[in-house]
């Protein structure tokens, strides 16, 4: 999910930018010196998989993860999903260096409150498969706010992107589910061979 | 002579249920020259690892460089006189080039960048590296990833070296390069390796683990 | 692999920070032009910049052939004035398109520049300019340590991938194709994170206590100002025909 260059309205881009700011700001903060090497990884880890496209519904599309990303990181979420934009940016040619701020803060913000949520709703449950429902719930939200996001931007850059922001939430409803769908069956695999990964704590008591 | 390592009794396990260590004593010797076989997961990296306090022992006693050493914070200056050749080169070169992995070391020794450089390339130089010092280790063969891991641990100019699979990879003529750089170091050896023919050119004794044990 | 640079033979080598800040200064102003004129002056310019500093043919068309896929996606979406069916047949409003035209202009000369950016330099050499440019060391030391890790991580990713073909996988749309990339994905990531843990080993091995240091230094020379100054006075020139 990215808006391309060239779209969206100057006021909206230096907007996007300042927030991206704060919020990669922020993040830089949370991360310790020993968490760099973590950080680094799976930054690339969700840009290698944000590479993979999978078929949803009638299209395809490639995994965005941004839920995932937020739940791993915390808010290291979003220095990470802003250098995956940039790598996406220079080396794939998808999104671009000018919408690089309103990108960063449609995907990175509701993956830090995916993250926020999940750790306070998982914190002393033990089933498995709620947890993992959770990270489910958690992902497709995420994705659901990234596109009203991204929406509302493009509609608020002119009344001739309208009919687009409609057709990018309609498009969306097929990827949240995807994407949900997907972080279940992660959360799940992760719980079932290293719970400590996800919860930072042993599953049981 | 000096002691370097000096282990008693020490236990490992990473989980209740999976002792990896158990009774392990030895000790390491300046210009000691140690082979350490065992099959795989007899614990040969669990113990080098033990060695730079990446594990931390459950019980038993460490001694290195004079002192015994129990906390994170008196390992910091054990593994600043040990180097630990990690079994898969590509988590030691982190850094965007060679040159910089080499000088990760040495900076953080606090010697002054004119030092720094000419250690880098007075290193990479020793171990036939010049030509690859600005490229990044993604460009690099696998026996070429060893010997600049070696070249990272080298710079430091370690009183020891603790070498896990150092010639997992290698062709022939890397593994010369490395037999003659060892032969001429001066820093202490521990070895593990499966690889027999290298390590008799090598190693004056030999300790064996069997299932976490000193069994020789 | 992924991000290195395209090798051509006759290339203008600006230090990588003069090159960053032409490049920025450039996407500001192109993103602050109106007419599709000024644009496609714009466009030229930003191909000229590319090609000087390195970018290949290929890998500029192939980008621009993508980028101009989606445009043409999206023409019909913004440009038709009713889709009403009533107002069969559908016609394109004469104001829209020139906004079209503008947006189109702007966004390949945008992809161009960035193109022209890798084309001359790697990420690597991106994280280092950028410390010297004063972006926050954590971010550039970031981005030099993942773009180190990216191939790496692309191999596992193949390996899990194609030991799950082996054994008979392929993408559909059914929930077990979900089940299998959830473990996929979570292999992948599960793999990152041990390698995190051993990379982190090594550079405690090393002495690591917070701090990355860089060999190399860039050397700023005039060829360098007068390369940025060019930059800056093309640029006045096309704002202002765009203003015109």
């Amino acid at each position: 999910m990215h808006i391309s260059d060239g779209i969206l309205s100057t006021p909206i881009l230096i907007g996007g930018a300042c927030v991206a700011a704060a919020g990669v700001a922020q993040g830089l903060r949370k991360i310790e010196d020993n968490d760099i090497p973590k950080t680094a990884l799976l930054t690339a880890a969700f840009f290698v998989a944000s590479l993979v496209h999978v078929r949803i519904g009638p299209t395809s599309a490639h995994l965005i993860l941004n839920g995932m990303a937020g739940i791993l990181l915390g808010w290291a979420a979003f220095p990470a999903l802003l250098i995956g934009l940039l790598f996406q940016a220079l080396l794939f040619g998808h999104g671009g260096i000018s919408v690089l701020g309103v990108n960063t803060v449609a995907i990175a913000v509701p993956a830090v409150g995916a993250g926020l949520m999940f750790r306070r709703m998982v914190h002393r449950e033990t089933s498995p498969r709620r947890i993992a429902l959770m990270a489910g719930l958690g992902a497709g939200l995420c994705i659901a706010a990234t596109a009203l996001f991204s929406a509302a931007v493009l509609a608020l850059s002119g009344r001739a992107w309208l009919r687009t922001a409609w057709v990018l939430l309609v498009a969306h409803v097929f990827v949240m589910a995807g994407e949900a769908v997907l972080a279940y069956f992660i959360a799940a695999y992760l719980l079932r061979v290293r719970p400590a990964l996800l919860l930072g704590r042993p599953l049981a008591a | 002579m000096e002691t370097l390592f000096a282990l008693t009794n020490v236990d490992f396990a990473y989980g209740p249920d999976r002792p990896t260590l158990s009774g392990i004593s030895m000790t390491l010797d300046a210009n000691d020259r140690v082979a350490l076989t065992g099959n795989n997961g007899s614990g040969k990296t669990t113990l080098l690892h033990a060695l730079v306090g990446l594990n931390k022992p459950q019980q038993g006693e460490i001694h290195a460089f004079g002192r015994q050493r129990r906390t994170e914070k008196d390992f910091y200056e054990v593994r600043l006189r040990a180097g630990l050749l990690f079994e898969d080169s590509d988590d030691q070169l982190f850094c965007a080039t060679v040159a910089e992995d080499v000088a990760f070391g040495p900076f953080n020794l606090g010697w002054p960048r004119e030092r720094v450089a000419a250690a880098v390339d007075s290193t990479l130089a020793r171990l036939g590296l010049s030509h690859s010092r600005d490229l990044s280790a993604a460009e690099l063969s696998h026996g070429e990833k060893r010997m600049a891991a070696l070249a990272t641990l080298l710079a430091m100019n370690p009183a020891a070296l603790l070498l896990d699979e150092p010639t997992n990879g290698m062709d022939q003529a890397h593994i010369d390069v490395l037999i003659q750089t060892l032969q001429d170091t001066e820093a202490a050896l521990l070895i593990a390796s499966h690889d027999h023919a290298f390590l008799k050119r090598i190693a004056r004794r030999s300790l064996r683990l069997e299932n976490g044990r000193i069994a020789s | 692999m992924i991000g290195q640079p395209d090798q051509t033979r006759f290339r203008f080598k600006p230090d990588p920070r003069a090159l960053i800040l032409g490049v920025g200064l450039w996407t500001i102003l192109f993103v602050l032009m109106q007419t599709p004129r000024a644009l496609a002056l714009a466009g030229g310019l930003a191909l000229i910049l590319a090609k000087a500093v390195g970018a290949s043919w290929r890998t500029l068309i192939r980008r621009m052939a993508a980028l101009n896929a989606l445009l043409i996606f999206l023409l019909p979406l913004m440009a038709v004035e009713s889709f009403a069916l009533s107002a069969w047949p559908w016609r394109l409003a004469p104001d829209r398109l020139i906004l079209f035209a503008a947006v189109a202009l702007r966004a390949n000369a945008i992809l161009i520049l960035a193109q022209g950016l890798v084309g001359a330099m790697d990420m690597a050499t991106l994280g280092h300019a950028l410390v010297h440019l004063r972006c926050p060391p954590k971010l550039a030391h970031l981005i030099v340590f993942s773009a180190r890790y990216l191939d790496l991580l692309r191999h596992e990713w193949n390996r899990l991938y194609r030991a799950a073909r082996m054994r008979g996988f392929r993408m559909s749309i059914g929930l077990r194709t979900w089940r299998v990339l959830g473990a996929l994905v979570g292999g992948l990531l599960l793999r990152s994170l041990d390698r995190a843990e051993r990379v982190l080993y090594a550079m405690k091995c090393r002495g690591y206590q917070g701090r990355f240091f860089m060999l190399h230094h860039f050397r700023y020379t005039a060829a360098d100002a007068v390369f940025v100054l060019t930059l800056a006075l093309a640029g006045g020139i096309v704002i202002w025909l765009d203003r015109m």
